[in-house]
């Protein structure tokens, strides 16, 4: 159901349906169906060999789908050579030509597809100048930093004005500072050009930022598909939490359900919960978001032995072993004079259990389905 | 201390693998009728002998042509061949490595017997350019696959795919992208082949037509019955070419890519 999410819409621009491509050792995507809208950016998220990377080979034809369809603007593309689908790439590593100059590797799209001279000289100044790398037209790849051969890569892959842009963790090798600025330029450009766009990353934060939907991918399924918002702030899954840094898992028991509350016994406490469309069956597991954790804090307390503290900008991340349960509980704390954190040291914990929900803790669709294949394989 | 005595170790080296080719080129210089160590004095007579001489001057262009065609052929099958080697897996790939990596390790006079019997017998084609070329390109293979495989596999294959995704096809993109990069370690292969045809003896012992020989074996039989310093003048003239072309080679970036293979 996650899998399919609002993918179903036929009018999304650009459609993947039921699409296979197993690979020996066990990677590959398995029955994925997405959807993105015209001008919309498809983040694919997971950790490496999740699958997102054949996801987004598969769209540009570098791989060969074993099974299902790819479609843009309603023309079926499962089956077309890579140069005839008029896709745009950005490589994990740039892949810029390196015998050719900045301006010779932005052109070689409009050569391939026989644009006059004239108009080649024009169309590759005006993407040079969006990335804002009209000064280094003559430079050859070798002559630039990362961020700048980064920014070439981009302007030939947009310059041939794609029907789909795919971004293969373009920003993976490069400098956090660089990373979080080209980010968010990214986005503007994207925007400003109107391109549908995927995107591959495993970094949550990068997905946030670029997405205007979110397919949190596992063991080659989607696990769940929505808005940055949607994801981040109410994630279906505990897997999503988890990947996501979204909070504290907590395991649960149920006590008693009807048809729109559930009762839970947790941390010694028995809370209710709104019972909601997606979940069914027992509750097995809370998310508490990081907001509603806190060392000191109002409410009822727990008490706990902090076991480690790491700062970062605004305040420390702080994990706090709780005496009684024996369940770790990171909280985001921000630092303030009167706070000592000294590790080792008792604190006392305030838990806002209002703020939990339940999450799916399941084998994803992909796992079973591999089980499922291995004891065919075995059968046969 | 320790970099002291490997430049050492590396001048012994060089010395002996130097010092034959010093020998012979100095030699040529012999004013007498000897091939005198040090020579007795300083002329050209030999030179101008070696170039006068019908039989030298007809090998030579003999074993140039041969090298040439062996040039050729080697790249024509050598460059679809490593592209196999080092894009592709699967069984075919494993193939492609036996056949081409096979006549590193059987003997050549092996080869060289069964290439004289096959193309005498077999296919009755007997002795002269043909057979020469043939043989030749067989034992050549090898090397100049491993060139120019070892250059092909620094080549990073997302270029080929980013030209596929501007609209590149496949062919195109080989010859716009892949081919371009390739040039020095094309290169290294001809340069490398032309030498391994031009060098052999063995394959041309067997394969060789009576009045069509090649430079290495016209060389070797007038040594049989003359002394004089045509031989030496043709060694050192041939050393000189050699060394330009080196030259050149490493100019152009071809040498690495055969160093790398010796270093494998």
């Amino acid at each position: 159901m996650d899998t399919n999410g609002n993918a179903d819409g036929k009018n999304d621009y650009l459609q993947i349906r039921e699409v296979f491509k197993v690979y020996g050792g066990g990677g590959g995507v398995r029955s994925v169906s997405v959807g993105v809208g015209r001008g919309d950016m498809l983040v694919l998220l997971g950790p490496s060999g999740c699958g997102k990377t054949t996801l987004l080979r598969a769209i540009a034809g570098l791989a060969e789908v074993d099974s299902g369809t790819v479609s843009v603007g309603g023309d079926d593309i499962t089956r077309a050579p890579t140069h005839r689908r008029n896709v745009g790439m950005v490589f994990q590593t740039w892949a810029l030509f390196p015998h050719m100059t900045v301006a010779k590797n932005v052109g070689y799209g409009l050569r391939m597809q026989g644009v006059d001279r004239a108009e080649i000289d024009e169309r590759v100044a005006t993407a040079l100048a969006m990335v804002r790398m009209d000064q280094f037209a003559d430079r050859k790849p070798k002559q630039l930093s990362g961020g700048q051969q980064q920014r070439v890569a981009l302007a030939r892959a947009i310059v041939t004005q794609p029907r789909v842009l795919l971004l293969d963790e373009p920003l993976s090798s490069l400098d956090y500072r660089i990373r979080v600025s080209l980010r968010s330029e990214l986005r503007r450009l994207q925007k400003s050009l109107g391109v549908t766009g995927v995107y591959v990353t495993h970094d949550y934060s990068e997905a946030l930022a670029l997405g205007d939907r979110i397919a949190v991918m596992r063991d080659g399924v989607i696990v769940e598909l929505g808005t940055p918002r949607e994801i981040f702030v109410r994630p279906r899954h505990r897997y999503t939490a988890e990947f996501l840094n979204v909070g504290n898992l907590l395991q649960c028991r149920q006590v008693d359900a009807s048809d729109d509350v559930v009762r839970v016994e947790v941390l010694g406490q028995t809370i209710s919960l709104e019972r909601d469309g997606a979940t069914t069956g027992p509750v097995e597991w809370l998310c508490l978001p990081h907001r509603a954790a806190r060392i000191g804090g109002p409410g009822q307390r727990l008490t706990g032995r902090l076991s480690e503290v790491e700062y970062e900008a605004g305040g420390a991340v702080c994990t706090v072993m709780l005496d009684d349960a024996g369940v770790e509980i990171v909280c985001h704390q921000e630092l303030d004079a009167d706070t000592t954190l000294e590790v080792g040291g008792s604190v006392q914990v305030s838990l806002d259990l209002s703020e939990a929900f339940p999450v799916l803790d399941e084998p994803t669709a992909g796992a079973m389905l591999r089980e499922q294949m291995t004891v065919e394989e075995i059968g046969s | 201390m320790r970099a002291k005595r490997i430049s050492i170790y590396n001048m012994v080296v060089s010395v002996v693998l130097i010092a034959p080719l010093i020998v012979a080129v100095v030699v040529a210089f012999n004013p007498g009728e000897y091939m005198l160590f040090p020579p007795d004095g300083f002329s050209f007579v030999w030179f101008a002998a070696v170039l006068g001489n019908e039989a030298f001057m007809s090998s030579l262009l003999f074993s140039v042509q041969v090298a040439l065609i062996v040039m050729v052929l080697g790249l024509a099958i050598g460059v679809p061949a490593a592209v196999a080697l080092v894009r592709n897996r699967g069984t075919a790939l494993t193939m492609t490595r036996f056949a081409v990596l096979g006549p590193l390790v059987v003997p050549e006079i092996l080869l060289a017997l069964g290439m004289l019997i096959l193309f005498t017998s077999g296919l009755g084609i007997g002795g002269g350019l043909l057979p020469m070329v043939l043989g030749h390109t067989i034992i050549a293979l090898p090397l100049s696959v491993q060139v120019l495989a070892a250059g092909l596999a620094q080549i990073d294959a997302a270029l080929e795919s980013a030209a596929w995704t501007l609209g590149a096809s496949r062919t195109r993109a080989f010859l716009t992208v892949t081919l371009p990069q390739a040039l020095p370690a094309i290169l290294g292969s001809a340069v490398f082949t032309f030498i391994v045809s031009f060098d052999n003896i063995n394959i041309s012992l067997f394969l060789a037509k009576p009045g069509e020989v090649t430079l290495p074996i016209q060389m070797y039989e007038y040594l049989g019955f003359r002394a004089d310093p045509t031989v030496a003048a043709m060694s050192a003239m041939l050393v000189g070419l050699g060394l330009i072309a080196f030259i050149i080679a490493s100019r152009l970036g071809a040498v690495k890519h055969i160093d790398r293979v010796g270093g494998m």
